[in-house]
């Protein structure tokens, strides 16, 4: 759990926005598709958000932290209960889960395992750059970032500009200008100051507005900011949102309890962006990410341990249907990555480059070479999206 | 002489301060002995953070319960009241840090902790930027520049703050008492690596040593059983548990590390004691403290003294502050130094002569302008590159702070009621240009609006 202001307030959430506009002039040619990625940070617990119930491996190994659930997906994965409006997408054919998969790291680090996720590599802290930043750069999209600082996520090795509400007011114009001329032998200063006073003042407005309504960055404003912002034509297409807290060592809840609340959390997201993006919902894709899943086992404390494979859950017009897309590899103990975990049958990393050659209307190959540096990935596009 | 020298290493000459005579005695005077504290409130300390983190669970625990089916009733009589309390502490810890940057006599000590803490950082984690982090740094990094490097590793290594923040205390050795019993139980037990690629990588000798995974392995083995483990009913303190301890002789860089005598505890000493003797962890920091406070591509010029100094006297921190202090004058006046949000939101406020308490959340300020001290995101700590800092975003910041500065005085601790060209003439090589750059504002609010985002305040 961290403690800060929009924490206390919220309990979870952070915004990033970006890529607009574009000057990739096929990805304008399709109309504008958004790519909406939310960080759960801690990890997710893939076996409590769509718990397996085809045999009872599961059962057995938490017989206290069970997720008594009538969401049913088929005929053996389920749904947690607090993911209820998801179910209603899954309804609609508007959600789907990929399930045993992990970006390919098994060192239960969080540190390591979300710089990893970010970075989209293979060995902690050896890039400062993130998978989206560089596929935003392959497919030629200009980046505005709404965040403070850049999450590596998103960096890439242009400089982005980047944007993040404040309610101060800054000085006024001819002070800005006064400032700038201050610059003229600091060329970073100064290039950097020329993007502030020529920044667009439609984006500034709208971000200040949402803000304005509450003034605290909590989730619920966060993802109004985003759906709002995301529908708009000329608006970012690209958002990145984190929750914080999945990491539930102890009195990790069943139906209930901590990891329940962060489960709920994550369904509110997905909720208040398909309200904010209104008929846009249909031209996004929304996508969750996590460094780790937990072990299949409860621990002493009724919580769970850092594991291997979890999952993804997907919401969004541009899916191609409802479905669990997994090659399913058991939880007996023999099927466990090192006998407690759920293993991976898929790379993570598969699916996040397919929804950006999805989105972006850029060659998965390429994506492939260039973002995840040439990663052995199965291209998964037409499986999961609608191209 | 350039003036620029007493914010390069400081926090600049405050309105009612005179210029030392010799700026770099000052500076070198500095370095020689442990501060009294200017703060005459309560110090914080790890223990009683530790007490609160222990009551604090079980408290938690206690009214989960009580709330189980009145999750409103908990947010409002449990959860809030207690966050309030939580984040004060941050604010405590970090007017503690201010007062001492702002009202006291040794600027410079100051800055080295504050270069110090972030090279040993404690990231951002379970109340740790709360409770932990500033109290680490005035137990274990603060008391300790006095002494020698090696000193400083160990007590660092074997912090509580530092054996939490990079899990050391959970990682259990394969051939360890401990992992038996655990095994028997149908439990794996893990090796935690992350504290020991940090001490290689981050602490010592850096990647430039070219250790392998089996280094990293081989350290992670002298390291289990440095944990932090409280008797029950009580809150953990640091201990060395021999039963998570690796049996046997481990092979780092080539030599062997052994049982000394009853326990294994001394192991990790004596890998210290040689890591800090490599050369490249005397070249990987002295460039990384000419990194912080000369330049972002310091030159053999200016790195080669402080490593002689650092062979010299055997990793001597004060000597080795010393010869800095001496490179960093030398190189003053032909570098510049992108001040990061903390320093620079600091200097500005001391020039201005603002005693900094009257701030109540502190911590809001940080955050807004983009860097939260006690919260790094990763174990490398808050980057000393210009460009990691210069972005739109990052300078509205600093812009829409300069305005509330100007506007809301009483807020941040000062009154305008000083000589503001005496201030810039104390403080900046380049006066007249400054001076000429102000002569347009119609009142001293302008001018303060002017100043605090100008690139001579935004560089030292």
């Amino acid at each position: 759990m961290k403690i800060s202001r929009r924490h206390f307030i919220g309990s979870s959430g952070s915004l990033f926005l970006m890529g607009s506009p574009s000057t990739n002039v096929r990805a304008q040619s399709l109309g504008k598709r958004n790519l909406i990625v939310i960080s759960l940070k801690g990890g997710m617990d893939g076996l409590a958000a769509v718990p397996y119930l085809g045999d009872d491996s599961l059962r057995k190994a938490r017989p206290n932290i069970q997720v008594n659930t009538k969401l049913k997906l088929t005929s053996e994965f389920y749904l947690h209960p607090k993911l209820s409006s998801i179910y209603q997408l899954w309804k609609e054919n508007k959600a789907s889960v990929i399930h045993a998969t992990s970006i390919p790291y098994t060192g239960r680090s969080h540190f390591e395992g979300q710089n990893l996720m970010e970075t989209g590599g293979d060995s902690p802290f050896e890039y400062g750059t993130g998978w989206l930043g560089r596929g935003i750069d392959v497919a030629g999209l200009e980046g505005l970032a709404i965040s403070l600082p850049m999450p590596i996520l998103l960096r890439s090795n242009q400089n982005p500009d980047n944007f993040y509400p404040t309610t101060r007011p800054l000085p006024s114009d001819d002070k800005l200008d006064m400032i700038l001329a201050s610059y003229s032998d600091a060329p970073l200063l100064s290039q950097t100051m020329k993007k502030v006073i020529n920044r667009p003042i439609n984006l500034m407005e709208g971000i200040v507005a949402g803000q304005n309504k509450n003034k605290s960055a909590d989730t619920e404003t966060l993802t109004h900011i985003a759906g709002e912002e995301l529908s708009r034509n000329d608006g970012p297409r690209i958002a990145v949102l984190e929750i914080v807290g999945f990491d539930t060592h102890a009195s990790q809840g069943g139906e209930d309890g901590q990891h329940a609340d962060k489960l709920g959390s994550l369904d509110r997201v997905f909720s208040n962006l398909k309200k904010g993006l209104g008929d846009a919902f249909d031209n996004t894709l929304i996508l969750t990410l996590t460094e780790f899943g937990r072990t299949i086992e409860q621990n002493g404390g009724y919580g769970t341990e850092h594991g291997y494979g979890s999952a993804i859950i997907a919401a969004g017009g541009l899916l191609k249907k409802a479905q669990v897309y997994t090659d399913w590899p058991g939880l007996k103990k023999k099927d466990l990555f090192e006998g407690r975990d759920l293993n991976v049958t898929l790379d993570a990393r598969s699916v996040y480059c397919a929804a950006m050659a999805a989105c972006f209307d850029t060659d998965f190959e390429k994506l492939r070479r260039e973002a995840f540096f040439g990663a052995n990935l199965k291209d998964v596009t037409t499986d999961l999206f609608n191209v | 002489m350039t003036r620029n020298f007493f914010r390069r290493v400081g926090f600049g000459l405050r309105p009612e301060q005179d210029v030392p005579s010799d700026a770099l005695e000052w500076a070198k005077s500095q370095v020689n002995k442990v501060p009294e504290y200017q703060w005459t409130g309560h110090i914080p300390s790890t223990l009683e953070g530790r007490d609160f983190t222990f009551s604090y669970n079980k408290a938690k625990k206690k009214a989960r319960q009580k709330f189980k089916n009145d999750p409103k009733g908990y947010e409002k009589l449990f959860h809030k009241p207690n966050q309030e309390k939580i984040i004060e502490q941050e604010n405590i810890n970090l007017k503690i840090r201010y007062s001492e940057a702002l009202i006291g006599d040794n600027p410079v000590y100051d800055r080295l902790l504050w270069f110090w803490g972030n090279h040993f950082a404690i990231i951002e984690k379970f109340l740790s930027p709360e409770l932990f982090t500033g109290p680490y740094q005035r137990e274990v990094i603060r008391a300790n520049l006095t002494g020698n490097f090696e000193n400083l590793v160990r007590e660092v290594t074997t912090s509580w703050a530092m054996l939490d923040s990079l899990d050391n205390r959970t990682s259990i050795a394969p051939n360890s008492a401990k992992a038996k019993k655990e095994r028997k139980k149908g439990r794996t037990p893990t090796l935690n690596e992350n504290h020991a690629r940090e001490l290689l990588e981050l602490h010592t000798i850096s990647p430039s040593a070219k250790f392998t995974q089996n280094d990293v392995i081989n350290t992670a083995y002298i390291m289990a059983g440095w944990g932090a483990r409280g008797a029950k009913g009580s809150y953990s303190q640091v201990k060395f548990s021999q039963d998570f301890h690796e049996p046997g002789e481990h092979i780092v860089l080539g030599k062997g590390y052994k049982q000394r005598n009853t326990n294994s505890k001394l192991k990790l000493f004596d890998l210290i004691a040689d890591l800090v003797r490599q050369p490249s962890c005397r070249e990987f920091i002295s460039t990384k403290l000419c990194r912080h406070f000369i330049t972002d591509n310091p030159t053999k010029e200016m790195v080669q003294p402080i490593i002689k100094t650092w062979e010299k006297t055997d990793g001597d921190l004060p000597s080795i502050h010393k010869t800095l202090l001496e490179v960093v004058y030398e190189h003053c006046k032909n570098t510049s130094k992108l001040n990061n949000p903390e320093l620079w939101l600091i200097q500005t406020l001391n020039l201005y002569g603002s005693t900094g308490l009257e701030f109540s959340r502190i911590s809001n300020i940080l955050e807004e302008l983009g860097q939260s001290p006690f919260r790094p995101l990763q174990p490398n700590g808050w980057s000393d590159l210009e460009e990691d800092w210069v972005s739109p975003e990052f300078l509205i910041r600093r812009l829409v702070f300069s305005r509330d500065i100007a506007f809301k005085r009483g807020n941040y601790g000062f009154r305008l009621n000083f000589d503001l060209n005496d201030l810039i003439s104390k403080n900046f090589h380049d006066k007249d240009n400054i001076l000429s750059y102000l002569s347009s504002a119609a009142n001293d609010t302008e001018k303060l609006i002017l100043l605090s985002p100008s690139k001579w305040m935004l560089y030292s």
